[in-house]
C-alpha cells in the first residue's frame, strides 16, 4: 500500500510501482482498448451511476495512480462518459479535478470496498480542484455494487476460473514484493525524507517568526485603538 | 434498543440491512434533506424499492425531510412528505414547525419524528412538539450529557433517539449559520454544511491546506491524519495568537463504551450519522454496533471494536455526552 | 419612510460588568432615539446573577423615558436551573418576553410575546403558526435573504416583523464555551474570561485573515452587519422594527444615524461614513441580505 508521509507529487513507493516499472516498456496504446472496454462495461452494467453523474454537466477528471506510468482522463458530458489513457510524463491536460493515489486504493474505491473518506483522512488519496465533482463521482460510483471482476469477465462463466487463477498468482507475487519493498523503502527513501523535513523545518521556523511579528503588529494596533478610545472619552 | 443507520444510496441501504440495521434512514435527492450532497440520496422509485426490501426483511425505513422550507416555495417539502406517505415509509423526520403542521394536517397516520435539526434540548420544548404536532419520537441534540438525557427521559412521554457514532456538530444542531456566513449555503436552508462546492485542497510545501470559500480552515503536515474542512473543526488563531482547534478537533463521535449507560437511561434508539459516507463505512459501523448492542443486551461487557480507520482525523470522542467536553 | 418604523436596541450579548451594563442602559434610556429596548441574559446563564438586581431600576428608567421594555430569554436552555429560571420568568414577568428557545415559546403559548432571532423561522408556514400561538412580533434569523424576508412580510399582513440591522451577528450556539476553551479552562471553572472581550474575541484563520468572533458559548460574525443602505427597501417591504445589537461603541450616536435614515435622510454615503468613524473594531457586511456569503459587503 502507499506509505503515509510521501508527497503526492512523487510516485508512491508501493509494490504497484514495481509492477508499473515492469510494464513501462509497454506503450500506452496497448492499454487504451482495455480501459475503454472497462468503461463501456461499467456503462452497460451500472447505468444508474451515470444518471447520478448527469447533473455535473461537462467535467474532466484526471485520475493519477501514483505508482503507475499511465494516468486516465475521464470526461463527462451530461452523463455521457469517455476516457483517455495518457503517459505520465506527457504534458498532462487541464482537468477540473485531479485524484491521485495508489492504484490499488483507486480500484478499491471504484468497488466501494473501502471508505473514500477514510482513504482521504489517512492521506492515501489526494484530491485537488473541484471537490464537489469528486464527491459526486464517489457518491455515484458508490450507489451501486460494482464488481471489478464482473466488469472484466461479465457473465462468461468459462473465463472465471482463469481469472481467479490469475488473481491469486498476482496476489502471491504481491505478497512477496510487499515484504522486500519495506526494506528497500527504508534504505532508499528515509535519508531523502530526512533532508526534506529539515528544509521544511527551516521554513516552519520562518513562518513562526512571521506569526510572532504579526502578533506584535496586532498588539501595537490594539494599544493604538485603546489610546484613541481614551482620547475620545 | 433500535439501531438506526444511514444510507445515502441504495447500495448503502442494502449494506446497512445486511449488517444488521433495524432501521435505515434516507433522504430524497433534493434540498429537502440535510445531506443534500451531489450524487447522493434516493429518487422516489429507489425509495419504493428500498421500503419493499426492508419491509420484506422485517425492518423499517425512515425518511429525513429535515431542512427548513424556503419562504414562498413550500411545494418541494410538501411533495416530499406526500411521496413518503404514499410509499408507506415508517416515519418522516422533520424539523420545521410549518412542515410538521402540514404533515399532521394532511397525513395524520404518518409517524412524525422530530429531527435533531430542531434542537429540542429540554422537556418544555419537547412537550411543545408533542402537544402541537403529536411527534412520536425526538432525536436529541448533541448538547446533553448522558445524565441529563436520563433525567430528561423521565419528564417526557415521547420516544428518544440519540446519536451514537459519526460526524459531530460542535454547535447546537440547526442553530448554526457559520456555513452560510462563509459560503452562502447553510444546513437549514440548503441542506449542506461547509459544502464541497466551496472546498478546495491545496498542496503547499509538504502540507495539505484546506480552504472553505475564501478562508483557510486547516493545514495538515504530511503524515498527519486529515479532516473535512468543516469550519468548526478547523485550526484558528484566537487571543493567544497561536493556531489551535478553537472549537473542536477533527474527530468523530463514538459512544460505544457508554452503551450500558445509554441503554439504562431509557433511550429508545441509537443513530449512526453518515448518509454521505460510502457503503464500506456503513458496513463497518453498523456491524460493529450490532455486535456491541447484542452483547450489552445479553449482559456482557462492551466488546472492543476498532473504528479508528473510519473516524475523522482517526480520532473519536464521547463528545457532549460527557460533561468535561463543555 | 416614516416614524412607523421602530428602532430597537437588542439585549447586550457580551459579558460586560454589571455596572457598565446598567450605565449603558441608563444612557440609552436618557439619550438614544430607540422605541424598544430588550434586556436580559441571552448567552450564558452563569452570567445572570450579577446583572439581575439592576433590571427593575433600568426598566423603570427606560419606561419613564417612553421606551418599551422586553425581557429576553436564554437562547440555549439545558440545565434544571436554567429551566426553573425560564419558568419563573415566563409566569411572573410584568414585561413582555422575547422567547429565544422553543421552551420559552411553549411556556408562553397563548400569551403575547416576541419570537426572538434565535428561533428557527424560515417560511410562512412557521410564521403563521407563531402568530397564531400568540406572537405579537417576530424577529427574523440573521441568514434570511431579502426574497425570504419579502415573502414573510407579505404573509405577516401588517403584523410586526423585526430584522437585525446593525452589529455582529450571533451565528451559532453551543453547549461548549469557546472562551473558556481558548483559555484552557473548563466551562464550570471559566473564571468569566469572556469579560475580557466586550465585543467578542476575534478569531482569525491560519493565514491571519479575521473570520469570526467568540462570545462565550456563542460564535459571532467578525464583520459588523450593517443594513443602513437596505433600510428603505426593508421598510417598503413591511418590516416594522429594526434591531441594533449593542457594542462597546457609542450606541447613542449609532442609533441617531439609523433613526435619521429611517426618517428619510437618504444620504447613505455620508451616514455610512459616519458609522465607519463610530465603529472601529471590524468592517461592515450585509451579505446574508443579498443572498451571498454573510461575510461580504455588497455595495
Amino acid at each position: 500500500m502507499q506509505d503515509k508521509g510521501t508527497s503526492s507529487h512523487s510516485p508512491s513507493f508501493s509494490p504497484m510501482l514495481f509492477a508499473g516499472l515492469a510494464l513501462r516498456p509497454l506503450p500506452v496504446v496497448l492499454f487504451r482498448p482495455l480501459v475503454k472496454h472497462i468503461l463501456k462495461r461499467i456503462e452497460l452494467l451500472y447505468p444508474e451511476v451515470f444518471q447520478r453523474l448527469a447533473p455535473l454537466g461537462h467535467c474532466r477528471f484526471l485520475i493519477v495512480p501514483t505508482d503507475f506510468h499511465c494516468c486516465f482522463l475521464l470526461s463527462l458530458d451530461g452523463g455521457k462518459a469517455s476516457i483517455e489513457v495518457l503517459q505520465n510524463n506527457e504534458n498532462l491536460p487541464d482537468a477540473d479535478t485531479t485524484i491521485s493515489g495508489g492504484m490499488l486504493s483507486l480500484i478499491q474505491l471504484l468497488e466501494g470496498s473501502v471508505d473514500g473518506d477514510a482513504l482521504f483522512f489517512s492521506r492515501e488519496i489526494n484530491v485537488q480542484g473541484d471537490t464537489e465533482a469528486v464527491l459526486t463521482l464517489r457518491n455515484a460510483v458508490d450507489s451501486v455494487d460494482i464488481s471489478f471482476e464482473e466488469i472484466l469477465v461479465g457473465r462468461l462463466a468459462v473465463l472465471k476460473p482463469l481469472l481467479d487463477r490469475a488473481i491469486s498468482k498476482a496476489a502471491m507475487l504481491y505478497e512477496t514484493v510487499h515484504k522486500d519493498f519495506r526494506l528497500v523503502h527504508k534504505s532508499l527513501v528515509d535519508p531523502l525524507t530526512l533532508r526534506i523535513s529539515q528544509i521544511d523545518d527551516d521554513l516552519d521556523r520562518q513562518e513562526d517568526r512571521m506569526i510572532k511579528v504579526e502578533k506584535e503588529i496586532k498588539k501595537m494596533k490594539t494599544s493604538r485603538r485603546n489610546q484613541t478610545n481614551t482620547a475620545r472619552t | 434498543m433500535e439501531l438506526v443507520c444511514p444510507a445515502g444510496t441504495p447500495s448503502a441501504l442494502r449494506a446497512a440491512l445486511q449488517a444488521g440495521a433495524d432501521v435505515v434512514y434516507v433522504g430524497f435527492r433534493d434540498e429537502t434533506n440535510a445531506r443534500n450532497f451531489p450524487g447522493l440520496n434516493f429518487s422516489p422509485e429507489e425509495l419504493q424499492e428500498a421500503v419493499a426490501l426492508a419491509h420484506g426483511m422485517g425492518r423499517q425505513v425512515y425518511v429525513a425531510i429535515n431542512t427548513y422550507p424556503q419562504a414562498g416555495n413550500l411545494a418541494p417539502w410538501h411533495k416530499a412528505v406526500d411521496t413518503a406517505a404514499r410509499i408507506g415509509v415508517d416515519a418522516v423526520i422533520l424539523a420545521d414547525i410549518g412542515l410538521l403542521d402540514y404533515a399532521q394536517q394532511n397525513h395524520p397516520d404518518l409517524r412524525r419524528h422530530l429531527s435533531v435539526q430542531a434542537s429540542a434540548s429540554n422537556p418544555e420544548a419537547i412537550r411543545f412538539y408533542k402537544q402541537a404536532f403529536d411527534v412520536q419520537r425526538v432525536v436529541l441534540p448533541r448538547v446533553l450529557t448522558v445524565r441529563e438525557i436520563a433525567d430528561l427521559i423521565k419528564e417526557i412521554d415521547v420516544e428518544t433517539e440519540v446519536f451514537a457514532f459519526g460526524g459531530m456538530c460542535v454547535m447546537a444542531e440547526g442553530r448554526c449559520s457559520l456555513s452560510s456566513y462563509a459560503t452562502g449555503k447553510s444546513p437549514n436552508m440548503n441542506g449542506v454544511c461547509s459544502p464541497a462546492s466551496h472546498v478546495e485542497y491545496e498542496q503547499r510545501r509538504g502540507k495539505l491546506i484546506s480552504k472553505l470559500g475564501e478562508f483557510t480552515i486547516n493545514s495538515f503536515p504530511d503524515g498527519e491524519p486529515a479532516g473535512y474542512p468543516t469550519l468548526c473543526k478547523g485550526r484558528f488563531i484566537g487571543h493567544t495568537g497561536d493556531p489551535s482547534y478553537l472549537f473542536e478537533e477533527p474527530t468523530s463521535l463514538n459512544v460505544m463504551m457508554m452503551l450500558p449507560e445509554l441503554i439504562q437511561s431509557g433511550v429508545k434508539a441509537l443513530k449512526i450519522e453518515g448518509r454521505q459516507r460510502g457503503k464500506a463505512y456503513v458496513t463497518q459501523v453498523v456491524s460493529g454496533y450490532r455486535k456491541a448492542i447484542d452483547a450489552v443486551m445479553k449482559g456482557e461487557t462492551v466488546p472492543f471494536i476498532d473504528m479508528a480507520n473510519i473516524t475523522e482525523g482517526t480520532r473519536s470522542t464521547a463528545g457532549a455526552y460527557q460533561k468535561n467536553w463543555r | 419612510m416614516s416614524e412607523n418604523q421602530k428602532l430597537t436596541m437588542g439585549p447586550v450579548l457580551y459579558n460586560w460588568p454589571a455596572e457598565k451594563k446598567r450605565d449603558f442602559y441608563f444612557r440609552i434610556a436618557d439619550e438614544a432615539p430607540v422605541d424598544v429596548v430588550y434586556i436580559g441574559e441571552v448567552t450564558c446563564s452563569k452570567r445572570t446573577p450579577f446583572f439581575t438586581p439592576y433590571i427593575p431600576d433600568i426598566c423603570e428608567r427606560l419606561e419613564a423615558s417612553g421606551k418599551k421594555v422586553v425581557l429576553s430569554s436564554l437562547a440555549l436552555v439545558m440545565s434544571g436551573r436554567e429551566r426553573n429560571e425560564l419558568t419563573d420568568l415566563t409566569s411572573e414577568c410584568p414585561w413582555e418576553i422575547e422567547a429565544n428557545d422553543l421552551s420559552a415559546i411553549s411556556l408562553l403559548s397563548g400569551k403575547p410575546h416576541v419570537v426572538g432571532p434565535f428561533v428557527n423561522l424560515y417560511n410562512e408556514g412557521t410564521l403563521g403558526y407563531f402568530y397564531q400561538n400568540g406572537a405579537s412580533r417576530i424577529v427574523l434569523p440573521c441568514e434570511l435573504p431579502v426574497d425570504s424576508i419579502a415573502k414573510l412580510t407579505d404573509s405577516a399582513k401588517g403584523r410586526e416583523i423585526e430584522i437585525q440591522a446593525f452589529g455582529r451577528l450571533p451565528l451559532a450556539l453551543s453547549a461548549r464555551c469557546y472562551h473558556a476553551r481558548s483559555h484552557n479552562l473548563s466551562k464550570d471553572g471559566c473564571l468569566y474570561v469572556c469579560d475580557k472581550d466586550p465585543d467578542g474575541m476575534d478569531v482569525s484563520t491560519l493565514d491571519g485573515d479575521p473570520f469570526l468572533a467568540v462570545n462565550g458559548t456563542h460564535t459571532m460574525s467578525y464583520t459588523v452587519n450593517n443594513l443602513l443602505g437596505e433600510l428603505k427597501e426593508l421598510s417598503e417591504l413591511g418590516v416594522t422594527h429594526f434591531r441594533l445589537w449593542p457594542h462597546d461603541e457609542d450606541m447613542v450616536k449609532i442609533a441617531e444615524v439609523y433613526r435619521r435614515t429611517l426618517d428619510g435622510d437618504d444620504d447613505i454615503e455620508k451616514s455610512n461614513a459616519e458609522l465607519e468613524e463610530l465603529v472601529t473594531f471590524a468592517p461592515f457586511s450585509n451579505g446574508f441580505y443579498h443572498a451571498v456569503e454573510g461575510t461580504k459587503m455588497v455595495e
